[in-house]
């Protein structure tokens, strides 16, 4: 659960130092090529790309960084299962009837497109995580009050952000506490002692809101909270690798559609 | 469980975005309003959204043996009605997909259009639905649960299925396999999801009746009777 937050490992990055808005345009960027690739080569290069670049530069651990991969890919590979099943076109590979009403076919076509779902969500993942793994939630929210979002919602957002780890260590030692007296023994007294675990956090949440209220009055809250930006101005050091990168990638796209376009 | 980063085509994702926006937008608009009205809102607002990231990525009991993890926007629906919980359910799903690694970015709209609009809108209605009537409020509270549960869960069947239409029988074919493993663990998910949180209701009710009152979720009789039922029950449980 929290234990492996991407914000501590994003904490801890070689990265953490550069640009936040570099690293935005790399994402973004890489995400955006990757989604709109009607073949499954650039978000695979794509994806391995950045892989490497985070694991060797920006030294992230290759164990943590597998587990997070793995998370995504459980679901992934159920899903494009389903998708070979359903979708088809093209020639029949395999055919399968275990019953008269149900026909499981797999065609070239429905191959190929779970292939590209699966290279895909490998590609566009892992240009999420490139941001996630990188650049702390305090950089982020600099990032987004210069983009214009209300600054009512980044208050909120910052506020949600600070009382996450207070309410979850209070659910692990109640959890904890709840474990020693066998709450979790048996189906019912697991729902049970779950309900009272999150009844017992709503109401310290709402009594911990109420306290945070006199706490920001006692400082003059008047509506906003304002901040101070830490964040590095943009170099070029960086922006520039950010943008071949992304040129390059976008090459490989050109080059992929025009060749899907002459074969059709 | 979200449709994670990069599984839906660039189209669909921008038609979920678009979708997703002006609730969004109503929903800052609805914020902005409350919060000129009694500024003490956005604390209470940012602790509720902590807690339903933390109920989100809590694990739950389930029937079938797999653990799932509840919504979470029932009871913010309850509390503070269906746009501000888009707004809180936007905040907590770009969070899930930055600092967990669930969800993501390019299916965000998806994702917002499923748990922050479409579940609470159903839950939403049900409680309209229910709410004056003599319907115990732990009832209700169950049933708003269970059903934005399934709702979101539905939605998100629907939104892979439109996705990827099968080849023969098109989206309805497609909507049924999707919902038909998902209903594996969903269904006795949102049950018992549903019955944590009317649990949860029962100690908000004995313990801090003040919260409900103050964002005028049920009226101060219902809640009166549901104590006095409750303070029977206790006591003939010491009778006996």
């Amino acid at each position: 659960m929290l234990e492996n937050l991407v914000d501590n490992i994003a904490q801890e990055s070689a990265f953490r130092h550069i640009n936040p808005a570099t690293k935005l345009i790399l994402c973004l960027g890489s995400l955006v090529i990757c989604l709109v690739s009607p073949s499954p080569v650039v978000p695979l290069i794509s994806g391995v790309v950045l892989s490497i670049v985070l694991i060797v530069p920006a030294r992230v651990s290759p164990v943590l960084y597998g587990e997070l991969l793995l998370g995504p890919a459980i679901f992934t590979i159920i899903s494009v299962v389903v998708l070979v099943f359903l979708v088809g076109g093209g020639d029949v590979l395999w055919q399968f009837n275990p019953v008269p009403w149900v026909n499981l076919t797999i065609t070239v076509g429905s191959l190929h497109e779970g292939l590209l779902v699966l290279c895909r969500v490998f590609g566009c993942s892992v240009s999420l995580f490139f941001i996630a793994l990188t650049t702390p939630m305090t950089d982020l929210f600099d990032g987004m009050k210069r983009i214009g979002i209300p600054i009512e919602i980044i208050d909120l957002m910052m506020i949600i952000y600070r009382y996450i780890f207070i309410v979850y260590n209070q659910a692990v030692e109640i959890w904890h506490a709840q474990v020693m007296r066998l709450g979790y023994s048996r189906p019912m007294e697991a729902i049970r002692s779950s309900a009272m675990l999150c009844g017992m956090l709503f109401i310290s949440s709402w009594n911990a809101g109420e306290d945070l209220i006199h706490a920001m009055d006692c400082r003059c809250y008047n509506g906003i909270i304002p901040s101070l930006e830490q964040a590095e101005p943009m170099q070029m050091r960086s922006l520039i690798p950010v943008l071949l990168y992304l040129a390059g990638l976008s090459g490989i796209l050109l080059v992929v559609i025009t060749r899907v376009v002459v074969l059709s | 469980m979200h449709i994670m980063e990069g599984f839906l085509p660039w189209q669909w994702c921008i038609v979920w975005w678009l979708v997703a926006v002006p609730f969004i937008v109503l929903g800052i608009i609805e914020l902005r309003s409350m919060m000129r009205k009694d500024r003490e809102y956005l604390p209470l607002l940012g602790v509720c959204g902590a807690f339903i990231f933390i109920l989100s990525a809590l694990k739950l009991p389930s029937v079938t043996g797999s653990s799932s993890h509840p919504t979470g926007t029932g009871l913010s629906t309850i509390c503070f009605g269906v746009f501000i919980t888009s707004v809180i359910g936007a905040i907590v799903l770009l969070f899930q997909a930055l600092l967990l690694a669930h969800g993501g970015i390019s299916t965000l709209g998806a994702n917002m259009v499923s748990m922050a609009i479409g579940g609470p809108l159903a839950g939403y209605a049900i409680y309209r639905l229910l709410k004056n009537t003599s319907v115990n409020i732990y009832i209700t509270v169950f049933t708003v649960t269970a059903v934005a549960d399934l709702i979101t869960y539905v939605i998100t069947s629907f939104q892979l299925a439109l996705a990827y239409p099968a080849q023969i029988g098109g989206v309805m074919t497609s909507f049924a396999a999707f919902f038909a493993i998902f209903a594996v663990t969903q269904i006795p998910l949102a049950i018992v999801e549903g019955c944590v949180l009317a649990l949860v209701f029962k100690y908000i009710v004995q313990i801090k009746p003040e919260i409900i009152e103050k964002l005028n979720v049920f009226s101060h009789e219902q809640i009166a009777k549901a104590r006095m039922t409750e303070g029977s029950v206790a006591s003939s449980e010491v009778r006996s």
